[in-house]
Parts: structure tokens; sequence; C-alpha cells
């Protein structure tokens, strides 16, 4: 992970995500939002969900953002990363 | 133990990397049943909580089909993850 953490990183990571909406998960954008919540995944909980479905395995979360949800792969990371660092805290 | 206290010591901190059977509900029987289909770790049962948007009937239908949790056990399962999620999530 590197040195600098974004704003919304550290806003996220900062507190249980509770209702949040997925927008609110470090690397979506509005557009990946939309996706997202378009399969289902309207809440950064189910996102999570998610994540712990996949045996909190980086590399398989990712390309699943990738190949299902259409993330860039920076995306993907990013997420990856966010919903790591959560569950460090939070789990 | 009882179920209550199963529930009691689940509910009262992080799951971290606590076996499935720490799940209030899931006992010896259910805990080997739910390994054998990959949910090794509470962590994993409370994912397909979440992907199933907390809604008791779809997850309680899920774990009664998945390894056979009868009416009990999976209300007991279901609480102690509604529980848990309403302190921690």
């Amino acid at each position: 992970m590197t040195n600098y953490i974004s704003t919304k990183l550290r806003t996220f990571l900062g507190e249980p995500m509770g209702e949040k909406c997925v927008a609110f998960v470090d690397g979506v954008d509005k557009d990946l939002a939309i996706r997202l919540m378009s399969f289902g995944f309207d809440k950064a909980y189910v996102l999570l969900g998610q994540y712990l479905l996949m045996h909190k395995k980086e590399d398989d979360f990712q390309m699943w953002l990738m190949l299902r949800c259409g993330a860039t792969q920076q995306e993907a990371q990013k997420i990856s990363i966010c919903l790591r660092e959560w569950c460090s805290t939070f789990i | 133990m009882t179920t209550y206290q199963k529930h009691c010591d689940f509910v009262t901190e992080p799951m971290g990397e606590k076996p499935v059977g720490c799940l209030a509900g899931i006992g010896d029987v259910l805990s080997k049943k739910l390994e054998d289909m990959g949910f090794h770790k509470a962590y994993m049962v409370l994912g397909q909580f979440l992907v199933m948007k907390k809604d008791e009937c779809l997850f309680r239908e899920w774990l009664q089909d998945t390894c056979g949790a009868n009416a009990r056990q999976s209300q007991d399962c279901f609480d102690c993850l509604r529980e848990w999620c309403d302190t921690f999530l």
C-alpha cells in the first residue's frame, strides 16, 4: 500500500460502513457504482459480502470486479485494498 | 456451552478468523457440513449473509438447504449475525 491515502479511503476506513452506498468504497466511481447497483451491489456491505465469500482472496476478487462488473485494473485494486483494510480493522 | 452463551460470546467482539462453529446455531454436525461446502470461517457465512442483503428468509433458507439446519438452528445463526452486524458493521 502506498504512503498516500486518499480522502475517500481515509473516510471509509475511519468508521463502520453501515448502510453506506457502494459508491463510498474507494475505487468505485460514479459509472462503476451504477453498474454495481444494476447487479444488486447497491450497498458497500453487499460488495464486502462478495469479498468475504471469495475468502478475501484479492486476486480472485479483483478478477471478478474486472470481468463481471467492468472495473478497470486500477479500480479493482483500489476496491480490493479498501475492503481488505476495512476488514483488518472491523471484522 | 448454551446457545445463549455462544451468541453472547460471538456478538461482543470482532469475529476475525473464528471458525464457522463459533456461530450460534452451528454445532459440530452443521459445522462439518459447512466446512465441506467451503465455509470454514465465520466470516464466510457472514459474506453469504451480506450478499443476501441480510434477508432473514433468504439466509435461513440457504442455511437449511446448504447444511440441513433446522428452523431453530437457522434462526439462532441469523440472529447471531444480525446482532453482530448491528454492532460492528
